[in-house]
């Protein structure tokens, strides 16, 4: 149903008073495709691009290059088809507001619906998300991380929107109340049919909850496809190392021990060739000279040089 | 005896509607060398308690405790004076924003040798010397570049790469770090907590860690804390909490998590939110959200009880099958 073709977007920064400005590439060349009721995860560690990603998909950027498309006709996005919900509930819920007044405001801006069908609508809406109606008159500081985070779940879906974007939605909420967040976002795409991208660097809740997923690093996707996948094999050292350094609370053997050494480059002036050579432990010669293109393997796509070298291949 | 020992650590802060306990009744121990992870939700009191014990909170703060002893040290008649020596010296801790943590008008290199002379009383030519070998132990390819840079140079997992560093250039021995990886990215995050595992085998020191990330714990401490609004909950070792929790809310926990709910459409949940502290529910503090909480939970504070696989405050702990 939404689908990207080859996205790409720069910014220019300045890097001093005199300078001419370069182009950043937040992202390069990144295409995908989610349908109605799935959930399309989008995975990478900061600067990676997947937040300029899905500030293009909810509208706020235009892409400098490819195209967005809903059902296949050019899309423009609207916020009758497309919505958010960010991370931090404290930040993004206006805290002179009542909850009905918020979760009522995209109604009040973008339908014709008077004061009591705008009513009704916010207590249904109230009811789905798990808010008791009388919550309705209460401001944002009198609830929690959870219950805020409902809110601007409701605030977000009440013009039933095609398309939710979801950054990051319970990395700010305390352990046990996110798998309550979780859990209703589920039922919610079930239920309305959404086309849900998760935002997210927390490869449990990507696991739970993502059909497919696109793993990105420096602004290009490394690797991207099934869910399941993915994860039962993992082909990119990127996804892999990813896998190995998320901290794990089951008992029992550790998956395999890969790390990356040193730190991000920097994204205005990248590394040649494939941009995870100085920090894979697999890189070759050619990964260095070559920037790898993305190829079929294994039911995913991939884009890494090794990926079906078998000496470089996972323990089982 | 145990380097740390901690028996009945009570901590009060006045506010405007009266007292508001932050920590109550809480039992620590730790031994040379060992590792101990400290997990909780927000208000749970985990990060007040490092505090306490580093003698950081505010004159508004009443700490109380029937021992709290490091070393045999009593920290609660410890002088500011003793405590400048201990602070940085036997005993550092580490902080979860490097960043924030750092003054950013000075050097990294005036940072560390400031320590050193304070600490180790060794002359600027021979601090300067130490302060290159310890940003090498930490892992910092170039510690002379290193050194010439102020802390925005660098990026957070340096940052905290200094901070560890620091804390550990006096040969501490206990360190104390809260939520450490909580601001970096995983594959950094995953090289703190492998630095922070060396370190302690290297050179013995005993680590307490606080966090919110179970999965941290699991891959660092051998020992687990779980705290609940100001109160200890369970006790014992990570493997056998990950395996066999006896605390309903230890188990709720470690069910929540999306790792341990493969294959699920939706995930085990625990109802309701947090605990208030103003005031606590009486009776057992997790008594509200408990599936199998009962009358006499909501009625009566359970106390500590030894369950065979750990410590537990609850009336009707999990008992591990085969053993009750």
């Amino acid at each position: 149903m939404l689908e990207g073709i080859d996205l790409a977007k720069t910014y220019p920064v300045r890097r001093g008073a005199f300078r001419a400005a370069v182009q950043l590439h937040a992202l390069d060349g990144v295409s995908f495709r989610v349908a109605a009721g799935e959930t399309l995860a989008v995975v990478g560690e900061s600067g990676c691009g997947k937040s300029t990603l899905s500030r293009l998909i909810s509208g706020l950027e235009r892409p400098t290059a490819g195209r967005l498309l809903v059902d296949e006709a050019p899309f423009v996005a609207n916020p009758r088809t497309v919505q958010m919900v960010f991370q931090d509930p404290y930040g993004s819920l206006n805290p002179r507001k009542t909850a009905g007044a918020l979760i009522a405001e995209p109604l009040r801006i973008s339908t014709a619906l008077d004061a009591g069908a705008r009513a009704l609508e916010v207590r249904e809406i109230m009811r789905k998300v798990g808010l008791a109606p009388e919550m309705e008159t209460r401001y944002p500081h009198m609830f929690s991380g959870g219950q805020r985070q409902r809110i601007a779940i409701a605030r977000a879906l009440i013009l039933r929107p095609r398309i939710l974007v979801a950054d990051e939605p319970v990395s700010a909420l305390d352990v046990s109340i996110q798998s309550q967040v979780l859990n209703l976002l589920v039922d919610l795409r079930d239920e309305f049919q959404l086309a849900l991208i998760l935002v997210s660097h927390n490869l449990h809740v990507v696991r739970q909850l993502a059909d497919t997923m696109l793993v990105m690093y420096l602004g290009r996707a490394v690797e991207q496809g099934p869910a399941a996948v993915i994860f039962a094999r993992p082909r990119h050292p990127y996804t892999r190392a990813l896998l190995a350094s998320a901290p794990t609370a089951r008992p029992g053997p550790r998956p395999e021990r890969l790390r990356l050494r040193g730190e991000l480059p920097s994204a205005v002036d990248p590394p040649a060739g494939c941009a995870l050579h100085g920090r894979c432990p697999f890189a070759i010669e050619r990964c260095r000279a070559e920037r790898p293109t993305i190829r079929i393997l294994d039911g995913r796509a991939v884009a890494c040089h090794r990926a079906d070298d078998s000496a470089i291949a996972a323990p089982d | 005896m145990a380097l740390l020992e901690i028996r009945n650590l009570t901590i009060e802060f006045d506010n405007t509607r009266g007292k508001l306990r932050a920590v109550e009744g809480l039992d620590l121990d730790i031994d040379s060398g060992d590792a101990l992870g400290i997990v909780g939700e927000s208000g749970s009191g985990k990060s007040v308690s490092l505090l306490a014990i580093m003698g950081l909170l505010p004159p508004t703060a009443r700490v109380r405790a029937d021992r709290l002893v490091f070393d045999g040290i009593d920290l609660t008649r410890l002088g500011a004076r003793d405590r400048r020596r201990i602070n940085g010296g036997d005993m550092a801790m580490i902080f979860q924003e490097p960043m924030t943590s750092l003054n950013p008008c000075f050097t990294i290199g005036f940072q560390i040798i400031e320590t050193l002379i304070e600490h180790a009383g060794i002359s600027g030519a021979a601090a300067r010397r130490r302060a290159t070998e310890l940003l090498a132990t930490v892992g910092i390819s170039d510690p002379d570049e290193a050194l010439r840079r102020f802390p925005h140079q660098l990026s957070g997992g340096m940052n905290q790469r200094v901070m560890i560093a620091m804390a550990i250039a006096c040969a501490p021995r206990l360190l104390l770090a809260d939520e450490p990886t909580t601001a970096l990215d995983v594959t950094i995050q995953a090289q703190i907590l492998d630095l922070l595992t060396a370190l302690r085998h290297a050179q013995g020191v005993a680590l307490i860690l606080v966090t919110h990330d179970i999965g941290v714990v699991a891959e660092t401490a051998e020992r687990m804390l779980v705290m609940y609004a100001g109160q200890g909950l369970e006790v014992g070792g990570v493997q056998e909490l990950l395996e066999w929790p006896s605390h309903p809310y230890t188990a709720g926990l470690l069910d929540a998590l999306p790792e341990r709910n493969l294959g699920r459409h939706r995930m085990a949940m625990i109802p309701g939110a947090v605990a208030s502290l103003t005031p606590p529910p009486p009776g057992c503090r997790f008594a509200p959200r408990c599936a199998r909480a009962e009358d006499r939970c909501r009625r009566e504070p359970p106390d500590m009880v030894d369950t065979g696989t750990s410590r537990t405050r609850c009336h009707f702990p999990h008992l591990r099958a085969g053993d009750a």
